[in-house]
């Protein structure tokens, strides 16, 4: 009895010691918030994707990250490129999309941090991406698997005077409700549908309209440039329904949108 | 029984709010209606209008998650010119509450201020001769031309600087109508029908909740056809009930000539009332208005359940 006691109390004090003075591990690489959606292997490189948006690659706007490992190391230095390219069927056309040029790393969420915008959902089309650390470290045409989302909202026009595509992405609101939201959106053009450039200094005029009631709101904000790219204001749906959020677009005092302006279509609940 | 003929006549000059427009002032139904007897009324009426949902598109009812409400204070006139002829007049002032979170929660002003009349065709139990004898004719009932103007006087969307400032429609619009009353048991049940043609004019705005617009905006919404049918019940001298269904049916708007897809609108209600006669010059009227809220009921429209309350004074040429 008193060799079981004594067993007992040193197993406890074992576990005791370790817990206090040997932790084992003081730092979380694990980003929060963030799913691990996909991981590229070649040779001693390793790339690990994951997503803010999602748990898969999706149509639309992908908030995405990195982490880098080179012979199992994590990199956390320095920046990653992605680069995806759509196939429409074998030996049919392709054309990338709008991503982030760089993705650099974010020590707080301890992933090389960007965004991607899948343009187009297509069941007979493919997809790879290309990878790169550091313009060192390369995997290419890694084959990715892209799911069809219905909050996505993309637009896209050919603006024939300045002889580029626009590419208009909503990013907010996903989930539009009855009342103020929150309006997030990306603005690129591309020339050639293979190299996307942010437009930056543009003026939006949004004007959300409830077509069958024939009405409009009050209180909207328009957007305006808060990174890159990147614009956000606000919209007031008023009542539950079918709303169009129509925006207008200048760029340098010209209109580059056409009339009607693109719209969004939204079921606000 | 003289009471009672008195109060069946005023029951003719009920004609209660049927709160044509929800949103936004008053309608002409609103008007008040004289009987044959009378010279004039006077109506205050209160009621509160508190949003349930509303019928998209398709038909399909959604729940309102908020508290929104209208109330309206509404003045009423009525004045008799002849046995055929009547004129009215209606001035609400609106108070709109909401309670969407970030915008603003309430805003009032003068609603659409709406007049009209009507010509009376035939009145019912008029006196016709028989031969010698002169009787009460049962046979024809009462009929009326109606018409109405509704006056842009109240915000809009072009002047109003938020949702909750709207207390008009913003456009002129006439209706003309037929009102038919016939007594199925003199004295005590009687079947009203209002049936209306509205006719809306288009409306170029300048501006758009307050702010300038550089575009064309010009708009008219569809043509309406607006119903209502019925049943008064008279308990005694002192009481009376009375259960309406009502509702309308619009036509696509048009925006710069073009009409708006999927856009026609139309919704149904019930309306149950009750009328209290303390005394004969004098009536009070309670009636809750109630959206039937369910797939199918309306389209593009909102339905609302309100509470109203009204107080008449009559004057009679009855000597």
């Amino acid at each position: 009895m008193v060799k079981s006691i004594l067993i007992f109390g040193l197993i406890a004090v074992i576990f005791y010691g370790c817990s206090s003075d040997s932790p084992v591990t003081t730092e979380n690489n694990n980003p929060s918030d963030y799913t691990k959606i996909y991981t590229a292997v070649s040779g001693s490189n390793k790339f690990e994707v994951y997503s803010l948006t999602s748990t898969d690659f999706v149509y639309g706007y992908n908030d995405i990250g990195f982490k880098f490992f080179l012979n199992n190391a994590e990199q956390t230095s320095g920046f990653v490129k992605f680069k995806s390219t759509m196939y429409h069927g074998l030996g049919g056309p392709s054309h990338s999309v709008p991503a982030s040029e760089k993705f650099y790393y974010d020590g707080g969420k301890h992933l090389f941090t960007g965004y991607s915008i899948f343009i187009m959902y297509d069941t007979a089309a493919f997809w790879t991406s290309d990878f790169n650390y550091n313009d060192e470290a390369f995997i290419d045409s890694s084959s990715i698997n892209l799911v069809y989302s219905s909050k996505a909202q993309v637009y896209a026009w050919d603006n024939t005077v300045l002889e580029h595509t626009y590419i208009l992405t909503m990013i907010e609101p996903s989930i539009p409700h009855v009342g103020l939201n929150d309006v997030d959106l990306m603005l690129h053009q591309t020339s050639n549908m293979t190299d996307y450039l942010e437009v930056n200094n543009a003026e939006m005029f949004i004007k959300p309209w409830m077509e069958a009631m024939g009405h409009g709101s009050s209180n909207n904000t328009n957007p305006s440039m808060v990174s890159p790219g990147r614009y956000k204001g606000s919209a007031n749906f008023n009542m539950a329904g079918e709303w169009f959020l129509y925006d207008s677009i200048k760029v340098d005092g010209t209109f580059i949108t056409r009339t009607p302006a693109p719209k969004f279509i939204l079921q606000v609940n | 029984m003289n009471r009672i003929i008195t109060i069946f006549i005023l029951i003719l000059s009920v004609q209660n709010s049927v709160f044509t427009c929800n949103s936004c002032g008053g309608g002409t139904g609103d008007l008040a209606v004289l009987a044959l007897d009378g010279i004039a009324l006077f109506n205050i009426g209160v009621s509160r209008d508190s949003y349930t949902g509303l019928w998209d598109k398709n038909g399909s009812w959604i729940q309102n998650k908020y508290s929104q409400s209208q109330y309206k204070i509404i003045l009423n006139t009525a004045y008799r010119l002849n046995r055929h002829i009547q004129f009215a007049v209606s001035v609400p002032f609106v108070y709109n509450t909401s309670n969407i979170p970030g915008l603003k929660s309430s805003g009032s002003g003068i609603g659409d201020l709406v007049i009209g009349g009507r010509y009376e065709i035939f009145h019912e139990f008029q006196p016709k001769k028989s031969g010698k004898k002169l009787s009460l004719d049962r046979s024809i009932p009462y009929l009326a031309l109606t018409f109405g103007l509704n006056l842009p006087t109240g915000k809009s969307e072009e002047t109003a600087e938020n949702d909750v400032d709207i207390t008009g429609k913003g456009f002129y619009s006439t209706t003309l109508g037929l009102s038919v009353t016939k007594s199925i048991i003199k004295s005590k049940l009687q079947i009203l029908g209002d049936f209306s043609w509205q006719h809306s004019f288009e409306k170029k705005y300048d501006k758009y909740f307050g702010t300038a617009i550089d575009y064309d905006y010009i708009k008219q919404p569809g043509e309406k056809f607006n119903y209502s049918l019925t049943a008064n019940y008279i308990f005694n001298s002192w009481h009376a009930v009375s259960i309406t269904a009502s509702g309308f049916m619009q036509n696509n708007y048009k925006i710069n000539g073009t009409e708006g897809m999927n856009s026609n609108e139309r919704s149904t209600n019930i309306i149950l009332a009750y009328t209290y006669y303390p005394s004969i010059p004098f009536r009070i009227t309670t009636s809750v208005k109630l959206g039937l809220p369910g797939n199918d009921f309306g389209v593009n429209a909102q339905g609302s359940t309100a509470f109203n309350v009204s107080f008449t004074y009559y004057i009679s040429d009855i000597k």
